[in-house]
């Protein structure tokens, strides 16, 4: 089929609502067709077999690597399709079977394998049922990643999408449920397929994320070339290729108008639980374009504005007015809701060149945060300075981070106060919390109480500390993840403190954006959540569809049986 | 007529040296990179007409290329030359078959025979 070269508009089956315009990226299946018609006589069976072993070995632990990313990402459904496909790779009828044809024909591995993929395969075709053909593409899918792993080329699978470095619109003949992983790239706008079921995984994800999608297109993937300009209309399930200028400004309008669609819905709904408890649902600012993502979103407000980004993102000490212009800006953004601007939380990992900090053997357990501002008083001057001076432009609350002694607390306070009296402000105007994140602290929250007006919960640094395992190192995430549960009770512990003195607790660490985890979080006491702009809407839903009753109900029972 | 340009990749310097001056001796323009990454940079900047192209490289090797290459819309027109030690009928079957280069030569080679596939590969039709 040629390449569409003019515009042209296809209609197909939606699998995931929403617009996306952008670049087409042609992702093509490796091309396993030959191990079909070539095979090799094999003199050594006994060496072809231990092949054959070691390549199921192989697959067997991609497919466990793959589960605990997911689930340590919180992709339950994802890491659902690799525990099954695990277990599909236990199969020994089927290995056995590829074993005696082996032996009997003296050929090798991957001949014999493609062809009993290709019975099974036809054996659940032809019984024309849609769960019976969903379980078909899972068997596939195992045994294709055996054939690859058989052959050493597992890794080329994802060829140039693998490097992407800007976002693009995918365009597959199909997906098949191990690509999930792919829909884990930031890089995904939208997905275009000529095959592919409203019921399979790759529809029940694409949803889940908010990424529009499109299937039962023909062709799609021989008529569009990578960078083809694509606009995925899944609301009305049509692709259109190279569309004009109208179609673009139409489509940006449609688009823009579906963000406000689901800002006014999470603005309806997210205040309240069905029992009428109020949940605010503020965001992590990574950058301040987070912030207009936000707003779109429905976040009420700037959670942790890192007063770090700005200082980390430049060759040179700033001066106060350069960094206060940087919080007003952000202020500005937020447009008269609160913003949570956290002191500087350098050493440790974040150490800006021109401050030259000395290096600690155990940075992360060294002088960062608070520690390091109260050793360099001439920086924590003029820094709070700017922060404070902020505080003219729009609502603000200061948050104190690594904070694992009062005193810390109490000298942070009048450092504060001098400024404010400096600058003419009312003090009482500008809240100041206290990062929770050493469990020595967590523990005993008590003697810090009457010097915080709120509590911010930091779970990515306090799992780090309570389990002894570096959130920089990706291969310790089992050991952070190894108790949610006491994690969740460490948090009710702090709840239930800091409540009897009608003080806010909020959590900002990524935690807060996986729905079971909110819920457990919700009916501990948390009232705040704080998360990346993208997890709002998810949350808004939940908190207007759960019962705070029931939430804290589940979680009494669950710490008091 | 344009010189033909043909970039050599291969982390073995002598190789690299070997084809450079024989390649260009035959009235190629020839360029070269020692490593996967650095290839598919220079490929992208100055798109060749045609990759010597090694297998067993650091970084990123020759299976890996090859199907970013013959998967790319702008550059599937580029021919591979695939030059490897990898001499099984499995690798040549991968290579050939699975991963499409346009030839697979196995080292040790004759030089003569390189520059009748070259010469072949660029006389074909696109």
């Amino acid at each position: 089929m040629q390449s569409v070269t003019g515009s042209a508009q296809y209609e197909g089956v939606s699998l995931s609502p929403g617009i996306a315009i952008g670049p087409a990226f042609h992702l093509k299946q490796i091309d396993l067709e030959a191990t079909k018609r070539f095979s090799f006589v094999v003199d050594n069976m006994e060496a072809e077999l231990k092949r054959l072993d070691g390549a199921v070995q192989k697959s067997r632990q991609q497919l466990h690597t793959l589960q605990h990313a997911m689930e340590s990402s919180k992709k339950k459904e994802a890491a659902q399709i690799f525990s099954a496909q695990h277990l599909l790779l236990s199969d020994v009828l089927f290995l056995d079977k590829v074993r005696a044809l082996m032996t009997r024909k003296r050929v090798n591995a991957e001949h014999v394998l493609v062809l009993e993929i290709e019975t099974v395969k036809s054996k659940f075709n032809d019984l024309h049922d849609e769960i019976f053909r969903i379980k078909s593409l899972d068997i596939q899918d195992v045994y294709y990643r055996l054939l690859r792993n058989l052959l050493e080329i597992e890794h080329v699978r994802l060829g140039a999408f693998g490097r992407l470095d800007t976002a693009v619109i995918l365009v597959a003949e199909k997906l098949l449920p191990s690509d999930i992983v792919l829909l884990d790239k930031k890089h995904l706008l939208g997905i275009v397929l000529e095959e592919g079921s409203t019921v399979s995984h790759v529809a029940i994800i694409t949803k889940s994320l908010g990424i529009p999608a499109i299937t039962n297109i023909p062709g799609i993937s021989t008529m569009v070339r990578s960078s083809t300009s694509l606009i995925v209309d899944g609301y009305d399930a049509k692709v259109i290729v190279n569309p004009s200028h109208a179609d673009l400004s139409h489509y940006k309008r449609k688009q823009e108008l579906g963000r406000r669609e689901t800002a006014a819905h999470c603005v309806r709904h997210s205040r309240h639980t069905t029992d009428g408890k109020t949940i605010k649902l503020e965001i992590n600012v990574g950058s301040l374009e987070d912030i207009d993502e936000g707003a779109r979103l429905g976040a009420e407000g700037i959670g942790l504005l890192r007063s770090e980004l700005f200082y980390l993102s430049r060759p040179r000490l700033p001066t106060i007015e350069e960094e206060c212009g940087f919080y007003r800006e952000a202020i500005g953004k937020n447009s008269g809701a609160t913003t949570t601007i956290r002191l500087l939380d350098i050493g440790a990992d974040k150490s800006p060149s021109y401050l030259g900090m000395q290096r600690e053997d155990c940075s992360q357990l060294g002088t960062r945060g608070i520690r390091y501002l109260l050793e360099n008083k001439p920086l924590f001057q003029s820094h709070a300075g700017a922060v404070v001076r902020a505080a003219k432009f729009g609502p603000i609350k200061i948050l104190v981070p690594f904070v694992s002694l009062v005193s810390e607390m109490k000298e942070t306070r009048e450092i504060i106060r001098t400024i404010c009296r400096k600058e003419q402000l009312d003090e009482r105007t500008i809240p100041i919390g206290m990062m929770v994140e050493i469990p020595s602290t967590a523990l005993s929250l008590s003697p810090f109480i009457p010097y915080a007006d709120f509590f911010s919960i930091g779970t990515n640094d306090l799992a780090q500390y309570l389990f002894a395992a570096s959130r920089e190192n990706g291969k310790l995430e089992p050991y952070r993840n190894q108790s949610g549960a006491l994690l969740v009770s460490l948090i009710r512990s702090i709840c239930s403190q800091v409540s009897l003195h009608g003080k806010e607790v909020s959590v900002c660490g990524e935690i807060a954006a996986d729905p079971e985890t909110a819920k457990q979080l919700i009916g501990s006491g948390v009232t705040t959540l704080s998360v990346q702009p993208k997890s709002i809407p998810a949350l808004c839903k939940l908190v207007s569809e759960s019962s705070y009753a029931d939430l804290k109900q589940s979680v009494d029972n669950f710490f008091c049986q | 007529m344009k010189q033909k340009k043909i970039l050599i990749v291969d982390d073995d310097p002598n190789i690299r040296i070997l084809l450079s001056l024989n390649i260009g001796a035959a009235g190629y323009e020839t360029f070269t990179a020692e490593n996967g990454l650095k290839g598919l940079e220079l490929i992208k900047q100055d798109k060749p007409d045609l990759i010597v192209l090694d297998v067993m490289m650091p970084q990123m090797d020759g299976w890996e290329i090859c199907k970013i290459i013959k998967d790319h819309s702008d550059l599937q027109s580029i021919k591979i030359l695939m030059l490897t030690a990898k001499n099984a009928e499995r690798d040549k079957m991968i290579g050939r078959h699975i991963l499409k280069a346009d030839d697979y030569m196995t080292k040790p080679f004759d030089i003569t025979e390189l520059l009748q596939s070259i010469e072949k590969l660029l006389a074909a039709p696109e």
